[in-house]
């Protein structure tokens, strides 16, 4: 059984700095649970809280259902892989990979045949002579999985593992990562502040912002079912449309009677704002009326940004269309939204909005 | 472009010049007979030349006991230096700790009490603990006066190193002593060995404690011992022993140092030390 458990766990840096604001989540054996959140929101502290490379200010930290909080990173038995990689320079890959197993005083054959496999299985069995410094940027990246995979710890903690990599190597290790930690049933904690990452990988995403927890769900329910306006915009590429109800009779166009109506009521609370994802507006046919003002080709989709004089000021959406259409800058065209995949916030929390 | 070459190459040979000259008049002078190296104005070409000066030393002094007493101090001193020093400085570089500045900061005023001062404190002291003409009475005040600054270079150092690697380590299940010895330690080598040979020379070349410390003839280090050469007469100061003497003692060390330093540059290169 490796799981992980916070309960109320608060970390504090000084007086008026506060890491993680009251954490509450767990990871059970076997998942894939991805810290996501963007540069400072607590991801990475929270990372070092479960490693034991930083203390709890408050709250406790379970591991396999321990209170670990007192427990050094060696005593907790768990492996890390560092967002620099954190290979030691002066010994090659070899030693770096068995060096785990070294310390917990493995016999020289066993560790032999270990790392050997798990060389074989990362494809770095030609390199275990080499220092670090003689392999790529892809190449380390693998010694350092291998030094976490080599035994069999209670968690798996990855930094931004795949942030120093560049583009077609990311997108690559992204699925090979994930089908490596769940071939070992590894319980996996993941941290980036890579949307696209989070969701393509993760079995549950845990989103942050400014040291608190926003939102814990399944990557479709995270995209799909946001609880506020921060997880909307920071999960999905490109953005969600946004668009603040100032005049709730300008937005006819776009609803129907009934929504209309809801809407009406909601806007006397307080801000309301709805979003609309870019794949959920057809272009073509429909009511509402907009001039083309840029067009972004991404292969096989264009995304296409339309300005419409929905309200007293106009709206700019961006949406998705089939490279084969024939569209210019300046077109007027003509779309519709997907009613039922509107989501509507109050007060940059999301409602639901009964008809 | 090639005047300017020219230029450099001048000055250098100056520079060169200044600074070799001396040794090589030492060099000439030891080989010299007496009459030789005392004639006015001096003869600074190879007239005559004689091993009687190298003879001499080894008549006059226990040169080898002298030798041995100086190995035996400066490496004791040394090696508990780097001992305690590089333990200190990673402490103080890698595990968080309260009161690491403050610390920092104590041991940077130690290191501005000069350590003539000490001198008959410690006199009365070793006295009374009967450690006088005993190697102690020289190894424990080396270490503790080069411990300070030895710790503020290496804690430097160690600093440098990311600190990602001493994590890594831990989360790889070693404790701290596993973490610095098998992680940080290698890593500063180029530091550490630096700090050891200039430990080293410091010890060698002092020369007040250890001709208070030390009056037997046979606990005498090389230093003192040197200075103690007198000649057969009075008014005849035996400089061609005692430089022959001084080279002696400081041309094996200089041989010594030159090796290690290679050895230093060439793990240096294999080793790498951006991770």
């Amino acid at each position: 059984m490796h799981r992980l458990e916070f309960q109320n766990v608060y970390k504090r840096f000084g007086e008026k700095v506060i890491a993680v604001n009251n954490a509450n989540f767990f990871v059970d054996e076997g998942e894939f649970v991805t810290l996501l959140g963007p540069s400072g929101c607590g991801k990475t502290t929270t990372l070092r809280l479960i490693a034991g490379l930083e203390r709890t200010s408050e709250g406790k930290i379970l591991i396999n259902d321990k209170i670990v909080n007192a427990l050094s990173p060696s005593e907790r038995d768990i492996a890390m892989v560092f967002q620099s990689y954190a290979l030691y320079p002066h010994m090659n890959v070899f030693e770096n990979i068995a060096i785990p197993l070294q310390v917990r005083k493995m016999s020289k054959s066993d560790v032999k045949t270990r790392v050997g496999s798990i060389a074989q299985m990362l494809g770095i069995s030609n390199l275990l002579d080499r220092k670090p410094r003689e392999l790529s940027g892809g190449q380390r990246q693998r010694v350092a999985i291998g030094r976490a995979l080599v035994r069999n710890p209670n968690l798996f903690l990855l930094d931004e593992p795949l942030a120093n990599l560049d583009a077609i190597l990311r997108h690559r290790m992204r699925g090979e990562l994930k089908a490596l930690f769940h071939s070992v049933h590894g319980t996996t904690i993941y941290v980036t502040h890579d949307q696209e990452e989070a969701l393509a990988m993760s079995d549950k995403i845990v989103v942050m912002n400014y040291g608190v927890i926003q939102q814990i769900g399944a990557p479709e329910e995270i995209y799909k079912r946001p609880v506020n306006k921060f997880v909307a915009v920071f999960v999905g590429n490109p953005q969600i449309n946004m668009i603040e109800v100032k005049d709730v009779k300008a937005m006819s166009k776009l609803l129907s009677p009934l929504k209309l109506n809801a809407i009406e009521k909601l806007s006397h609370e307080g801000k309301v704002e709805i979003g609309i994802r870019p794949e959920n507006i057809v272009l073509g046919e429909g009511n509402v009326i907009g001039k083309v003002t840029l067009i972004e080709p991404m292969g096989a989709n264009l995304l296409v940004s339309v300005e419409t004089p929905l309200d007293s000021e106009k709206v700019k959406v961006k949406l998705f269309i089939s490279n084969t259409v024939k569209i210019l800058e300046g077109d007027d065209v003509k779309f519709s939204i997907k009613e039922s995949e509107l989501l509507f916030f109050l007060n940059e929390k999301r409602v639901d909005v009964e008809e | 472009m090639r005047l300017k070459r020219f230029f450099l190459y001048v000055g250098v040979a100056i520079m060169a010049f200044y600074c070799l000259f001396p040794i090589y008049f030492l060099v000439l002078d030891s080989f010299e007979p007496t009459n030789v190296s005392y004639s006015s104005p001096p003869i600074l070409y190879p007239v005559a030349f004689t091993f009687s000066n190298y003879i001499g030393v080894f008549k006059d002094i226990p040169l080898l006991t002298y030798i041995k007493n100086s190995t035996i101090v400066s490496l004791s001193a040394t090696a508990i230096v780097i001992l305690i020093g590089s333990m200190a400085a990673f402490a103080v570089a890698k595990i968080r700790f309260r009161g690491s500045s403050p610390f920092m900061n104590f041991l940077l005023i130690l290191g501005f009490f000069p350590a003539a001062t000490m001198i008959f404190p410690l006199y009365e002291m070793f006295a009374n603990f009967h450690l006088l003409n005993n190697y102690l009475s020289l190894i424990l005040p080396y270490t503790s006066v080069s411990i300070p600054l030895t710790v503020w270079i290496l804690a430097t150092y160690f600093e440098q190193i990311p600190t990602a690697l001493y994590e890594a380590a831990r989360v790889d299940g070693m404790s701290r002593f596993q973490a610095f010895y098998k992680i940080i330690l290698p890593l500063g080598i180029p530091a550490v060995s630096t700090v050891a040979i200039l430990n080293f020379i410091a010890c060698w070349n002092e020369f007040i404690l250890a001709l208070t410390f030390m009056t037997k003839e046979n606990m005498r280090t090389i230093t003192v011992g040197i200075s103690m050469i007198s000649g057969r007469f009075s008014y005849q100061y035996p400089w061609g022993e005692i430089i022959a003497g001084a080279l002696l003692v400081t041309v094996p060390l200089v041989i010594i140092i030159f090796i290690a330093q290679e050895k230093i540059i060439s793990g240096l290169t294999a080793g790498a030390i951006k991770g």
